[in-house]
């Protein structure tokens, strides 16, 4: 290795449990615990060379490298946040040194504890709602109305008026699900403690050719874990046009912002 | 080594690279280290990296025709 900085995972609070003195971070390195007033920084050494300014810079546009990272930070936050509560910290924070470290610490230090009061015995939980979009075939299996002898005579105007009534239903189908996404997010928002809607994501990144109509993160104490679960298991029962897509549990990612106290 | 929770391991078999990044490059404590890649940077890249995963996608797509086209 060049030269070495420390690359960031999460912050806990002291004492750190035994469990985390065992861990490995990127590229392999041993995890450090860097303690500094109360506070602890779960931390790994990385290459500057690949980690600096001038190599995160093209390194975060490699996407296989920034997968690579993405899973193995996520790992280590796993592993920090089932031995205890954790503030995640976002992907590519770096500090030269321990030092430099320590001084994060203690300038977090009068913030954090709001983040812990809001964080601690809760995880992170992600819903994800599709609305189905028909395939040609199911969409056609739905159109037996029209009598033959009609279509014959009028296939110009029926065809237009098909086409019609079926971006009618589409728009109808999406104003409702809108309205159907907002109820599964108050349903679900009743079981958290908090809960954040996320952007939209693009069909291209996702790979799900449906249409997203919540994306959303939910704070869970642990204690209604199960009750959360089994309601988003029944909130849109027989509603087969929807498809709900949960995990969890999460570090709490979307709840640990120094300035959403 | 397992390093996810066990109890809903069978529903996250492998997460998706965009919650993934949904979460830790848009959320979690915002701390400047001395490596800064400021949060405009993150944001360039980001889009810079959506153009690229669209372009792996289009890669990918099995029917595109099939799906679009009878709209």
């Amino acid at each position: 290795m060049s030269q070495t900085g420390k690359y960031l995972y999460a912050v806990i609070r002291a004492p750190a449990p035994e469990s985390l003195t065992t861990g490995y971070g990127l590229r392999g390195q041993p995890q450090e615990l860097i303690e500094h007033r109360g506070l602890v920084a779960i931390a790994s050494g990385v290459d500057l060379e690949e980690f600096g300014e001038e190599g995160l810079r093209h390194n975060l546009e490699n996407l296989p490298w920034l997968e690579e990272v993405a899973r193995v930070h996520h790992q280590v936050v796993q592993f920090v946040f089932t031995a205890a509560p954790a503030a995640p910290l976002r992907l590519a924070t770096i500090c030269l040194d321990a030092e430099a470290v320590r001084a994060r610490l203690d300038a977090l230090h009068d913030q954090i504890d709001a983040v812990f009061g809001r964080i601690s015995g809760s995880a992170e939980w992600g819903v994800k709602m599709y609305l189905r979009i028909p395939t040609p075939a199911a969409a056609s299996v739905q159109q037996p109305s029209t009598p033959p002898a009609e279509q014959a005579g009028r296939t110009g105007a029926a065809y237009l008026q098909r086409k019609r009534n079926e971006a009618n239903k589409r728009r109808v189908g999406e104003e409702y699900a809108e309205e159907a996404a907002r109820s599964v997010h108050t349903e679900l928002s009743a079981v958290a403690v908090a809960s954040r809607l996320l952007r939209p994501q693009d069909p291209k990144l996702s790979g799900h050719p449906d249409k997203l109509v919540l994306n959303a993160a939910y704070l869970v104490r642990s204690d209604r874990e199960q009750e959360f679960v089994t309601r988003s298991e029944e909130v849109l029962a027989g509603q087969d046009q929807y498809e709900l897509v949960r995990f969890g549990p999460w570090p709490p990612y979307s709840f640990a912002g120094l300035d959403d106290a | 080594m397992s390093l996810y929770p066990a109890a809903d391991q069978e529903l996250e078999p492998q997460v998706s690279l965009v919650d993934l990044l949904d979460r830790l490059l848009g959320a979690g404590v915002v701390l400047s280290g001395d490596i800064v890649i400021s949060l405009a940077g993150v944001d360039l890249v980001q889009i810079r990296l959506h153009a690229l995963i669209a372009s792996v996608r289009a890669d990918m797509e099995r029917s595109a025709t099939g799906r679009v086209g009878t709209a």
